[in-house]
C-alpha cells in the first residue's frame, strides 16, 4: 500500500536522521509519565494536566510540595523535550488510572484513602477528559480519554462482598451484616465493595490494544508534551461516600527509538 | 482485509491516496491519526422521553452554543473544527466509527433552562453514570446516520457502532447508597438517607468495546477538505427514560439520571497541508 510505504518512508527520514552522525541504532522502548491529582472533596478543575515535563528526581506534575517523582512515576530523561541524541516514532499509547501514592494520601486521611478508584470516579474522569499532544508548535487533542485504554493489570473485587463492615460509613446509622471488623481505624476498613480494574479502563488484554495506523513522531530535541484536558470541572466522590479523593494518571507510550552514542 | 478482490482493493488504494495526498489543489503530505468527536446532550429529566426527531452532530464548533448544550462547547464536547462541514485543510478518511452513550456532565449551566437538579420526576441528576437501561433504550432507539454533500445514509443503530474503552464494574450493593455528591458549582443532590430509598445497583456500563473490535467500515468514509458533512442521531420515535416506579412507597427516583450524552467517535487518519 502506496500510504503504508509513505508513513515507512516519514518514519525512516525521523529515525535515521540527517544529520552527519546519523541515528544507527534502534530499539523498542516504553516510556511512561505520571500526574497526581489530589481534589479531595474539591474538584478537578477545568484545565490542562500536562505529562512528560518533569522527570525523575523532580516535584511536579501535580505531587505535592516535598515529594519527588520516581521510576514508576516516569523513566523519561527529556523535561518537554526529546532528548538530544532519540528520535521516537510512538506506535501505542494508552492511559491508566492508578491508586495514589501512599506518601500522597498519607497527610490527610480525611481527605484521601487508599486502594483503587471508586469504578463510578473512574466512569466520571473518563466521561470528562481528553487527551492531546503539544508538539513544536502544534496543539492537537488526539480524542477522548476513554479511547486510550492501556492493557493489562488484574481485574479485582477490593473488599469483598463478605468484607464489608458492620456499620458502614455511608448509611447513616449504618447497615447490619457482613463478617467484616466494624468501623476500623483505617478509610479502607470503611470501604464499600466494588468490582474494579487496576487500570481503571478497558480492557485487561493486549492482543486488544490500540495501535496506531500512523504512529506519532516525535524528533530529537524538539519540544513535546502531552496533556489532560477538562473541559469542565467535575467532583470526584469523597471518602466518606467511598471513594478515594485521589488517583494518578500515568501515560504510556511504546516507541520505536532511534539514537546515537554519544560523543567522547 | 477487504472482501471485494484485488481490483476493487486497488480502486479503493488508490482513492485513498487522491484523498489524502492530492485534495484539491494544495498538496496534503502530513498524515496523523485521531479520534474525531462530537456529542449531543439529551436532557428530558426523569421519566421523561427523548422526542422523535433528528440530532445533528459535527454541527457546531467548540466555544459555540448548541447539540443540546446551553453554554459554550469545549473540548469534551467536540475536537471537530468545522461546523456542518469538513476543515479546510484538513481530508480525513473515516476507517472506524464508535458511539458512546455517556454520563451527563456536571456543569449545571450546560441543560436548558428549566431544569432542576434531583431525584424526583422531571429533575435531572448528574452525578452518577446512566442507568444501564437507558443505556440499552437509547442503543436500540437511535439511527446513526452520515450526511455528506447530497447524501443521507442511514449507517445502522448506536448498538451497531460501539465505542473504544471506557470504565466498567459496580458500586455498591443494592443495601447501601450513596450520600450527597457536592458539584462543582456547590450545589448537591442525593439527599436520601434511609435504606428505603436506597440506590439500586449502579453498574458503570456503556456502548462500548476494546480498540481491536472496533467496527472498521469496509470501505472507509472518505471526507474531502470544505465539503459538507455532519451526522444526524434519529430517533424514528420517542424514547423514554426511566423515571419513578408508581408502585413504589417514595416518588422520589434513586439511581436515573434523565439525561445522558450520546458522543459519536470517528476513528480517522487525516493529512493536513503545509501552513
Amino acid at each position: 500500500m502506496s500510504l503504508r510505504s509513505s508513513v515507512e518512508r516519514q518514519q525512516d527520514q525521523l529515525l535515521k536522521g540527517q544529520t552527519p552522525r546519523p541515528f544507527s541504532e534502534f530499539r523498542c522502548r516504553h516510556i511512561w509519565s505520571t500526574f497526581h491529582f489530589q481534589p479531595g472533596a474539591g474538584s478537578i478543575i477545568a484545565q490542562d494536566y500536562k505529562f512528560f515535563v518533569a522527570g525523575a528526581g523532580k516535584n511536579g506534575q501535580g505531587l505535592p510540595g516535598g515529594l519527588s517523582l520516581d521510576d514508576l512515576d516516569t523513566n523519561f530523561a527529556g523535561e518537554g523535550r526529546v532528548p538530544d541524541d532519540q528520535n521516537l516514532a510512538v506506535w501505542e499509547l494508552g492511559v491508566s488510572l492508578l491508586p495514589a501514592r501512599e506518601d500522597v494520601v498519607a497527610g490527610d486521611r480525611a481527605a484521601y484513602a487508599d486502594g483503587p478508584m471508586d469504578p463510578i470516579d473512574v466512569d466520571n474522569v473518563l466521561s470528562n477528559a481528553v487527551l492531546g499532544v503539544k508538539y513544536l508548535d502544534t496543539e492537537l487533542v488526539l480524542g477522548p480519554l476513554s479511547v486510550f485504554s492501556q492493557p493489562g493489570g488484574p481485574h479485582i473485587a477490593v473488599p469483598t462482598l463478605l468484607d464489608w463492615n458492620e456499620s458502614s460509613s455511608v448509611v447513616a446509622g449504618g447497615v447490619d451484616g457482613g463478617m467484616g471488623a466494624s468501623l476500623g481505624a483505617t478509610p479502607w476498613q470503611q470501604r464499600v465493595a466494588r468490582l474494579a480494574s487496576s487500570s481503571g479502563n478497558l480492557a485487561p488484554s493486549p492482543a486488544t490494544r490500540m495501535r496506531l495506523d500512523v504512529p506519532i513522531f516525535l524528533g530529537h530535541t524538539n519540544q513535546f508534551y502531552f496533556f489532560l484536558r477538562f473541559g469542565r470541572a467535575i467532583n470526584l466522590r469523597t471518602v466518606a461516600q467511598g471513594g478515594t479523593g485521589a488517583f494518578r494518571a500515568r501515560l504510556d507510550l511504546w516507541c520505536a527509538e532511534s539514537f546515537r552514542e554519544t560523543k567522547n | 482485509m477487504s472482501t471485494f478482490g484485488p481490483r476493487i482493493d486497488a480502486s479503493i488504494i488508490r482513492q485513498q491516496d487522491m484523498l489524502l495526498k492530492a485534495g484539491q489543489a494544495t498538496v496534503f503530505s502530513r498524515f496523523r491519526q485521531r479520534t474525531f468527536f462530537s456529542s449531543f446532550l439529551f436532557s428530558p429529566g426523569i421519566g421523561g422521553a427523548i422526542q422523535s426527531g433528528r440530532y445533528e452532530v459535527f454541527a457546531a464548533l467548540k466555544g459555540d452554543v448548541g447539540q443540546g448544550y446551553s453554554d459554550a462547547l469545549t473540548d469534551r464536547e467536540t475536537n471537530w473544527q468545522g461546523a456542518r462541514r469538513v476543515p479546510d485543510q484538513q481530508n480525513v478518511l473515516v476507517r472506524g466509527i464508535g458511539v458512546e452513550i455517556r454520563r451527563p456532565p456536571q456543569s449545571l449551566s450546560s441543560y436548558r433552562p428549566g431544569i432542576t437538579f434531583g431525584n424526583d420526576p422531571s429533575q435531572v441528576n448528574p452525578s452518577i453514570p446512566v442507568h444501564a437501561a437507558d443505556v440499552m433504550a437509547v442503543a436500540s432507539g437511535l439511527i446513526v446516520r452520515a450526511k455528506y454533500l447530497t447524501q443521507d445514509v442511514p449507517l445502522g443503530l448506536v448498538a451497531d457502532f460501539p465505542a473504544v474503552g471506557g470504565a466498567f464494574g459496580f458500586n455498591e450493593s443494592s443495601r447501601q447508597i450513596a450520600q450527597p455528591l457536592v458539584l462543582p458549582n456547590g450545589a448537591s443532590v442525593n439527599d436520601s438517607v434511609s435504606p428505603a430509598t436506597a440506590y439500586p445497583f449502579l453498574p458503570v456500563t456503556k456502548n462500548s468495546t476494546t480498540w481491536a473490535f472496533k467496527r472498521r467500515l469496509q470501505v472507509p468514509l472518505m471526507l474531502s477538505a470544505k465539503d459538507t458533512f455532519s451526522i444526524d442521531l434519529h430517533a424514528p420515535r420517542a424514547i423514554t427514560l426511566l423515571g419513578a416506579n408508581p408502585g413504589a412507597p417514595s416518588p422520589a427516583s434513586q439511581g436515573y439520571t434523565g439525561a445522558l450524552e450520546v458522543v459519536v467517535h470517528l476513528y480517522a487518519i487525516e493529512s493536513t497541508a503545509n501552513a
